[in-house]
């Protein structure tokens, strides 16, 4: 074993060689990056703003000390085009789809039907969180959802907090649903060149087991907290309080809602059909884009507008620190590190990779955690190891991993935020760690082991190296 | 967004269909746009359609052919007065006026609506329909009818009726949510006084009026379905807000409660810049009468 572990260091270390540098550049520009990550992760300094500023000085500094020439900065960006295109045709198809009030509409629909009863708005809710995450990614679900649960919870005179705390938790495995509901999917599916379909082959399933497992202990979490039984007339009384909702009243145009559900809905099948059309996810998305602005009725400006530049910024500092630290080899250097210690055996990796992923993820935004951990599982991936389990379950935990902390992921910053705003509630961290902390234990202690699983069962099917 | 969902039991909008139409003329380029729009409501409806010719000089002839119409007469002297009398002598359910009244659209153009409009519009106790540019085609602003809102307004319920009447079928009806730029910068300077710390975005101003005009706008959005028309909601924005005036290929709808100075000066100033024809509803004046 230990033998065979060496030979795989001695791969990753062939093909790390190209860009080899001294240990005191490495330690220099991995400073950087450290610096840059603690700027994002602290609240007071822009997270877009640190990035870029991050970049710069690692760009800066690579060029000066002789890394690379500065033309290679191009080069580190351009290979990561596929993922901007993804993230402004998604940004612009959610903006103009939202708009039609088709997640609103739908949403109260489904609300209306569960009469207003606690116990079925509350499982309600999980399931339009979870269909709404996937579909729409985190930060435009979330904002629909707090606000539905808000005057919901208002008019039936519900607590806010455990039903918009579920929403946030419940985000987080709707986020590992597909390929298009969550960044870090995005970023590692497209570097890692992981086909939509597999998604719902791999990641879908064990989405559906975390929101189980969430659900549950929520449940149990707040077993006092909402009218889990309640009599006849109560129910008759929320029915028709309940009932006061027309889900047609926020659709100012319903021809445009129609022809929006259909444009996603093709988008949604062209993301699947990728592979087999022979084109990227880019290219789908900004198909998708390019319909919604022109079939969807709203003004195209104000579309283009809402693009989430800031996330597109972030990533582009984000990407040019990285980069600058893989060609020191540093990067290479960690992977090589970490087969040493697991032996390449993936009983190992895989629990590692998953710990790691979603400690940091819950401690800083899982879009620097995956970012910096893509070229690691690529080397790792390098030097033999099956690279699958490895790609899932960076995939799984950095989202996840989420909810570990109150600042851990975007939808429960929204939700607390929410809450403290609208509601005048407010969740400390030690309260926030006993529900969001558990739930994340054991959802990461079950991705750990669906991963080893599928991989031992051989039901992970093999991805082309198209882009290794 | 969701506040705007809960509307109660908002009964759908059902159209208004004229039995009894007054089509006035006044001798200028207006009256056959004026006959068309009557016939063409005549041949929908089955309406009777009574005419007045209720220019002050009557010594020459009408240039319009009077076929098909009923012709009535009014003993008083100014055009508004005869109008009115005629109103009360046959009870129509809408009156059909040239707007101006007596002169030629293209002279006056968006500068006035004239005195004759003004005084309708405070007095007639039945919606007044104001044909404006003569070269404007009925079957064609009919495909395109837009029910323009402002502040709250009584009459909104009778004016969202009369929209889904006046389209015809398989046509756009809009509910058209206006906050003009002034009363934007008014009320956002007058806020910024009460609350110095709070900064009001245009788009909450929008949220909180589309959010007033909720019930309107579900009635309306019921009511378009049950007859096939198509609809929507449109509050405009940005510079979009800024250039409000009226087309000649569009019938726009003003509701208007009298006594009301807002919603007076809001009709007053969309009808005097309106080129297409625009339904003036008064359901307060109706109500005293």
């Amino acid at each position: 074993m230990l033998l065979a572990a060496e030979e795989m260091v001695g791969a990753a270390a062939e093909q790390g060689a190209v860009h080899q540098s001294g240990a005191g550049v490495m330690l220099l520009l991995a400073g950087i990056m450290l610096v840059t990550y603690a700027g994002v992760a602290y609240e007071r300094f822009h997270k877009t703003a640190a990035a870029l500023l991050g970049g710069v000085v690692a760009v800066a500094v690579s060029v000066a000390l002789g890394v690379f020439d500065y033309p290679v900065v191009n080069e580190i960006l351009a290979k990561d085009l596929n993922i901007f295109g993804v993230i402004i045709g998604t940004g612009i198809l959610v903006d103009v789809v939202g708009r039609s009030g088709l997640f609103h509409f739908l949403s109260m629909w489904i609300v209306r039907l569960t009469g207003g009863e606690a116990r079925k708005l509350y499982f309600a809710l999980c399931l339009l969180t979870f269909l709404f995450v996937a579909v729409l990614t985190i930060v435009p679900a979330m904002l629909i959802l707090s606000s539905l649960v808000l005057v919901i919870c208002r008019s039936l005179r519900y607590k806010p907090t455990p039903m918009l705390l579920t929403v946030a938790i419940c985000a987080n495995s709707g986020a590992i649903a597909t390929f298009a509901s969550g960044l870090p999917n995005i970023m590692v599916g497209t570097a890692a060149g992981i086909p939509y379909v597999h998604f719902l082959q791999v990641s879908l399933p064990y989405a559906v087991v975390s929101l189980v497992m969430a659900v549950a202990l929520l449940r149990f979490f707040f077993r006092r907290d909402l009218p889990w039984r309640q009599s006849e007339a109560e129910r008759r009384l929320l029915g028709e309080t309940i009932a006061a909702f027309d889900p047609w009243a926020m659709v100012e145009d319903r021809f445009v809602l129609l022809r929006s559900a259909i444009i996603l809905l093709a988008t949604v099948i062209g993301f699947a059909s990728a592979q087999l059309l022979g084109v990227g996810m880019e290219f789908i998305a900004m198909a998708g884009a390019s319909a919604a602005l022109l079939f969807a009725g709203k003004g195209v400006e104000d579309a283009i507008h809402k693009v989430n530049w800031t996330v597109i910024l972030f990533f582009l500092g984000l990407f040019a620190i990285i980069g600058c630290v893989e060609h020191t080899g540093a990067l290479n250097l960690i992977s090589m590190q970490v087969i040493a210690l697991s032996g390449g055996r993936l009983q190992a990796l895989v629990p590692l990779l998953c710990v790691f992923s979603a400690g940091a993820s819950a401690i800083v935004d899982n879009i620097p955690v995956a970012a910096t951990l893509i070229p690691i599982v690529q080397s790792i991936g390098a030097s033999g190891t099956p690279i699958e389990p490895l790609w899932w379950s960076l995939i799984l935990c950095s989202n996840l991993g989420g909810n570990g902390t109150p600042i851990g992921s975007i939808s429960c910053v929204i939700a607390l935020h929410t809450l403290k705003k609208d509601a005048n509630v407010h969740v400390g961290w030690g309260t926030f760690i006993k529900i969001g902390g558990t739930i994340m234990l054991v959802q990461v202690l079950g991705a750990i082991v669906y991963v080893l699983a599928m991989h031992w069962a051989g039901w992970i099917p093999p991805l082309e190296a198209v882009r290794l | 967004m969701f506040e705007r969902a809960q509307v109660g039991d908002a009964p759908a909008a059902a159209p208004e269909h004229p039995q009894r139409i007054l089509l006035t003329f006044d001798g200028s380029a207006q009256d056959p746009t004026a006959a068309d729009a009557a016939r063409h409501l005549s041949a929908r409806y089955g309406a009777t359609v009574l005419v007045l010719d209720a220019r002050d000089d009557k010594a020459n002839g009408l240039a319009v052919s009077l076929d098909g119409f009923e012709p009535v007469e009014a003993d008083a002297e100014a055009s508004y007065d005869q109008i009115l009398a005629a109103v009360k002598t046959h009870q129509p359910d809408l009156v059909i006026v040239p707007c101006p009244f007596g002169r030629d659209f293209a002279s006056v153009g968006a500068d006035s609506a004239g005195t004759v409009m003004d005084v309708l519009m405070r007095r007639c106790p039945v919606p007044v329909l104001a044909i404006r540019d003569p070269n404007s085609e009925w079957q064609r602003v009919t495909q395109d009818v837009v029910l323009v809102v402002s502040s709250e307004s009584e009459s909104e319920p009778l004016a969202a009726s009369w929209a889904l009447a006046l389209s015809d079928p398989g046509g756009q009806v809009t509910l058209q949510v206006e906050i003009q730029q002034e009363q934007f910068e008014n009320l956002r300077e007058m806020l910024r006084v009460l609350a110095p710390e709070r900064e009001i975005r245009a788009a909450e101003m929008e949220s909180v009026v589309a959010r007033n005009h909720q019930p309107l706008h579900s009635a309306l959005s019921k009511g378009a379905a049950a007859v096939g028309l198509r609809y929507r909601m449109h509050i405009p924005t940005g510079d979009e807000r800024q250039h409000l005036t009226g087309r000649k290929d569009q019938l726009a709808i003003l509701p208007v409660e009298i006594d009301d100075a807002f919603a007076e000066g809001f009709a007053s100033d969309r009808l005097r810049a309106a080129a297409g024809p625009v339904l003036i509803v008064p359901t307060h004046v109706q109500e005293e009468v």
